[in-house]
């Protein structure tokens, strides 16, 4: 009965994760340059040509990353990464939101699903806060599909 | 029945003990096809401007410390919720000047835009002044030649000092990153309505179209040749 819970629940999780994943990606590379702008703004203590790296590099890999946790490929080195990437996000988010920079959190681009500019939703998804609890949240859930993935193993 | 135990459905191959193998090929699937991409890309990150500092109307931008900004932002937006203030804002000219000014406060005033092509000849004559509206970070990173920063975070009074020096019959193109970035076209509106300034327009498509035409001229150029 737990096993048939934990796998009912995995399987739309890990869709979750992986169209998450998929979002933000397209929202990064499809301004390179806008992306690379907003990781200046969070002020990290990295050389800019590490910042350059992670501003042309990170979209590809979440965008790998999301497509292949749908498709459950590699799983568990999908699930360590999108773990990594969320670990370092918070951290990212959580010490621009203690120093009180303005940024925007440059991960998804409303505009997309047709709600940008000045929208009350924007202003929210954007906030660092708000950036902030949502990839702690989604680290967890992250750690938590790999520990699954871990235990049972890739069989379903 | 009984639910198969942890220990006997852990995995036992080795290719699935090592995890580092498919982790590493994901990374260097990212560098190779981060690179081809942004080597392609009209919008891909490239070498930084010439201005590495952003050249500002104002002093330097200060190190922002723990909530400040935050809060005055905050403390504004409560006041203009609250009724206090008219609709449009408080004037620009009577905030304190240590106010930091949000986005919120500038209008939303229909502004007339120019295309890129129209704008290059008129900045070329330096008949134009271009302005960039987007935070400092993102115009250190690449602006368009000759542009000022006047980012989202400045003050009342770096905004005041902007004014002062430029008379009201100037001509300004402002720029934000793209059209849904809301930023040009509010702080446009601001300086149409609270300062009188009569031709302000805002460049279509933003920095990210700049980019485009500007590849398309570089590529139209090469083909030629």
């Amino acid at each position: 009965m737990k096993i048939a819970f934990e796998l009912t629940w995995r399987t739309p999780l890990r869709w979750l994760l992986g169209l998450l994943l998929v979002w933000a990606a397209l929202s990064k590379l499809a301004n390179l340059q806008d992306f690379y702008g907003e990781l200046l703004a969070y002020r990290l203590p990295l050389p800019d040509f590490l910042l350059r790296l992670v501003a042309i590099t990170l979209p590809w890999l979440e965008l790998l990353c999301g497509l292949m946790l749908a498709a459950e490929a590699w799983t568990r080195a999908v699930l360590s990464w999108a773990t990594v990437l969320f670990a370092t996000f918070s951290l990212a988010t959580g010490q621009a939101w203690l120093r009180g920079l303005e940024i925007s959190c440059g991960c998804f681009n409303l505009s997309l699903l047709g709600l940008g500019g000045s929208s009350v939703f924007e202003k929210v998804f954007e906030s660092v806060g708000f950036a902030f609890f949502r990839a702690l949240l989604l680290a967890t859930a992250a750690v938590y599909l790999l520990r699954q993935q871990t235990t049972i193993g890739s069989t379903n | 029945m009984t639910a198969p135990s942890r220990q006997s459905l852990k995995p036992s191959t080795p290719t699935e003990n090592r995890l580092w193998v498919p982790m590493a090929g994901l990374l260097i699937a990212s560098f190779a096809l981060g690179f081809a991409y942004n080597h392609v890309s009209p919008l891909g990150v490239r070498s930084r401007g010439a201005a590495k500092s952003p050249r500002t109307e104002a002093s330097v931008q200060k190190p922002q410390k723990g909530y400040f900004n935050e809060t005055i932002a905050m403390s504004l937006e409560t006041l203009v919720a609250s009724g206090k203030t008219p609709s449009a804002g408080i004037p620009l000219a009577n905030l304190p000047p240590g106010t930091l000014l949000s986005s919120q406060w500038l209008s939303d005033t229909p502004v007339p835009a120019i295309t890129w092509p129209e704008l290059k000849p008129l900045l070329q004559a330096g008949k134009v002044l271009l302005v960039d509206a987007r935070p400092a970070p993102h115009y250190q990173a690449e602006h368009i030649a000759g542009a000022i920063s006047l980012p989202p975070a400045m003050s009342a009074a770096e905004l005041a000092a902007f004014t002062a020096k430029h008379p009201k019959s100037s001509s300004m193109v402002l720029y934000c990153a793209t059209d849904e970035c809301p930023l040009a076209r509010k702080l446009a509106g601001a300086l149409i309505e609270q300062y009188g300034y009569s031709d302000v327009k805002v460049l279509a498509g933003g920095f990210a179209q700049y980019r485009v035409d500007e590849q398309k001229a570089a590529a139209t150029v090469r083909a030629v040749k």
